[in-house]
């Protein structure tokens, strides 16, 4: 098996650490985009270092699981839309969503570090933060995606 | 931080390569940068880009910049635009590459994301 996590048939995302450390998705309970989502962060872990040609950093297992639990464990409330999914060239994952006026982008290095940028088009106002631990507050901007 | 280069004009574009992984659909017909193609090298506090003018004056294009990064794109912004971000543009030749330039400075969040919006595509991934 190759260095990077694979997705099971059993819809669980699987770390390089074994099998201790996956994470299985609730799929009564999730919205439909999380298997996609579990598969994007698994092409992400396959990247090499330098995968951007700028000198990127491969992305860290730390960072594909922090996402990983975020947004499955804790904003995965059936109506957040589905997120576009990039690396960072950190070593890091972003998630965001751009809709509804809502720029909304969680840079996320590990399950406790996770920064956050916020910009609503429609009143001017912006949140930067490099580390937000608020997820009532990151639930409350999510909810305005679909206003 | 490199001192930004007056002799570079406001109006000038700069061109930066987009890998595929930092393109986003976003669910119209519009693909668009994430603010993620616009952070400072690891390390560093710049990030690269091509000069255009002095590009051209060595036959070089927007396609050169891609070649041998199959699916990868280009996007330009202004040396105006950077420095309306708080940067500074700088030339930094490459012994292969006479175009080489730094856009330097600290890149917030917010800053990322503007370079994003403002960035026209040259060649779409």
């Amino acid at each position: 098996m190759q260095a990077a996590a694979l997705l099971s048939e059993a819809d669980v995302l699987r770390f390089p650490e074994g099998p201790t450390t996956s994470l299985s998705i609730q799929e009564a309970e999730s919205p439909t985009w999380v298997k996609e989502f579990a598969d994007r962060l698994n092409e992400l872990l396959e990247l090499p270092a330098d995968w951007d040609s700028y000198g990127a950093l491969p992305v860290r297992v730390e960072a594909a699981k922090g996402a990983f639990e975020l947004l499955v464990e804790h904003l995965s409330d059936p109506s957040t839309p589905a997120p576009q999914v990039v690396p960072t060239c950190h070593g890091g994952v972003q998630v965001e969503w751009h809709q509804a006026g809502i720029d909304l982008e969680l840079e996320i290095m590990s399950a406790s570090r996770v920064g956050v940028f916020f910009e609503d088009v429609k009143t001017g106002e912006v949140v930067e933060a490099d580390f937000m631990r608020d997820l009532d507050q990151i639930r409350s901007w999510i909810r305005l995606l679909s206003r | 931080m490199a001192s930004d280069d007056p002799t570079l004009d406001d109006e000038l574009p700069l061109w930066r390569r987009i890998p595929p992984q930092f393109v986003k659909d976003l669910n119209t017909d519009t693909v668009r940068p994430t603010s993620q193609a616009f952070q400072n090298l690891p390390g560093k506090m710049a990030f690269s880009v091509w000069i255009s003018s002095v590009a051209r004056a060595h036959n070089g294009s927007p396609d050169d910049l891609v070649a041998g990064h199959e699916g990868y794109g280009a996007v330009e912004f202004t040396a105006g635009t950077a420095r309306e971000l708080g940067q500074a543009v700088s030339r930094e030749p490459e012994p292969d590459q006479p175009a080489h330039g730094h856009v330097t400075g600290r890149k917030s969040r917010k800053t990322r994301s503007e370079f994003a919006k403002r960035s026209a595509w040259l060649i779409k991934p």
